[in-house]
């Protein structure tokens, strides 16, 4: 039976001392190895793309306008019915993964309910026109009309530290306070998407009524191939 | 003896507790723990930038890498980071997809400093770009034997070549180890 590593997912504890003694090894033993050989390996350097858009940590809705504030745009809303590109990278996705995670950190205020949505899509590239060949859409986000208190951002994520770079702005300085989301996504690769380079990107969507009456803008994104078995 | 390296079809489900090894069960395992040695190459930096608009809706900017909107060519900084890169690590990959305006038909270049490989040595990675490239990935490598191992400084700089699009800018770009051709003997301390 071919062996597939994917379906071993706990590291085994094997000691150098164990296996001192001259008295014979048992197959037992090898396959411990074996075992810790691929769980070693599947943990190792994930990240496909990260992303941390600047803004004033302090007040989210800040336009910049006074001295020392860091220059950004204000936050916008999805004008038309295109979706807001979060956040992209290429990456060659290793032949055990099995899945893409990706995490989308956003602030959002709206007048009327809306509802906010993030999809994950991988295309291999090298084949003229290659197709979306993996794509999964994040459990959509209700924005509630007027939100005015602070959401907890805690978004863990796996063996990634994006969480780190998020902590600044969970004090807000005056202004409108948008409520903060975080939306994970999980995506099962096809058959194309291990073995190759592959496109990765995040969009956001946003339902159609209540567009145009909310503001939403992505604060941070991290994406990282997995194995699941 | 050559190092065995291959993926492995040993299935522990056939090694019995104080059943026999056999010798090539023991080959097969060490292939398997080479591959996954020289299989694993780490990604030291992905980042997405950007400015305004930089997907082609109302995407916020991120990092604002622009090439410089320029008539004579003109390298202005971009980017600067370090990463570590480990002794084993043969060559290093570096990848940026740019956009450059295609009404005017602009085209730039950028180089990359990793380590070693500087302008002044004369073994910059250079890529060259234009607006045709603008949904693709431009890949360059580099060889360790220039920049070295250990902690690399690194330095992107970008610069235009025609056309003068003031909204030609740099979009994501990537630096990573390339998988390991030949595995290291072991070294001594």
């Amino acid at each position: 039976m071919a062996f597939d590593g994917r379906n071993y997912s706990a590291p085994t504890p094997v000691s150098p001392y164990r296996y001192h003694s001259r008295a014979p090894a048992t197959s037992f033993a090898l396959s411990e190895v074996l075992i810790n050989a691929y769980v070693a390996a599947r943990l190792n350097e994930r990240i496909v793309f990260q992303v941390c858009y600047p803004y004033d940590h302090r007040d989210p809705a800040f336009d910049g306008s006074y001295p020392g504030g860091i220059p950004l745009r204000p936050m916008t809303y999805p004008s038309t019915n295109y979706p807001i590109r979060v956040g992209e990278g290429f990456r060659y996705i290793p032949p055990e993964a099995t899945h893409l995670r990706a995490e989308v950190h956003f602030a959002c205020v709206g007048s009327i309910a809306t509802v906010a949505s993030h999809t994950l899509s991988a295309r291999p590239i090298g084949a003229a026109g290659a197709t979306i060949m993996a794509q999964a859409v994040a459990t959509p986000i209700d924005v509630s009309a007027a939100a005015a208190m602070l959401a907890a951002t805690g978004g863990r994520f796996r063996g990634q530290s994006a969480g780190q770079l998020l902590g600044a702005f969970l004090s807000p300085f005056g202004g409108t306070n948008p409520t903060r989301f975080s939306a994970t996504m999980e995506l099962e690769l096809a058959a194309q998407n291990p073995g190759v380079v592959n496109e990765v990107w995040v969009d956001c969507n946003m339902a159609a009524a209540g567009r145009a009456g909310t503001q939403y803008q992505p604060l941070a994104a991290v994406c990282e191939w997995a194995c699941k078995g | 003896m050559s190092k065995p390296s291959n993926t492995s079809t040993l299935s522990p489900l056939a090694l019995g507790v104080g059943g026999e090894i056999l010798t090539e069960d023991v080959l097969d395992v060490l292939g398997q723990l080479n591959w996954s040695f020289q299989n694993r190459p780490r990604v030291h930096i992905s980042h997405t930038t950007g400015i305004d608009g930089w997907g082609g809706g109302d995407e916020i900017s991120i990092m604002r890498i622009l090439v410089p909107q320029l008539s004579a060519p003109q390298w202005a900084g971009g980017l600067r980071f370090r990463i570590h890169v480990r002794p084993e690590v043969e060559s290093i990959a570096i990848g940026a997809r740019f956009f450059f305006e295609p009404s005017t038909l602009d085209a730039g270049e950028a180089y990359w400093e990793i380590g070693g490989a500087t302008l002044s040595s004369g073994t910059q990675i250079t890529m060259s770009a234009d607006h045709a490239d603008n949904g693709d990935e431009i890949v360059s490598t580099v060889s360790t034997a220039i920049t070295g191992t250990g902690s690399l400084l690194c330095l992107g700089k970008f610069a235009s070549r025609s056309g003068s699009g003031a909204a030609n800018f740099l979009r994501s770009f990537r630096v990573e180890d390339h998988p390991v051709a030949t595995l290291p003997d072991p070294g001594t301390d």
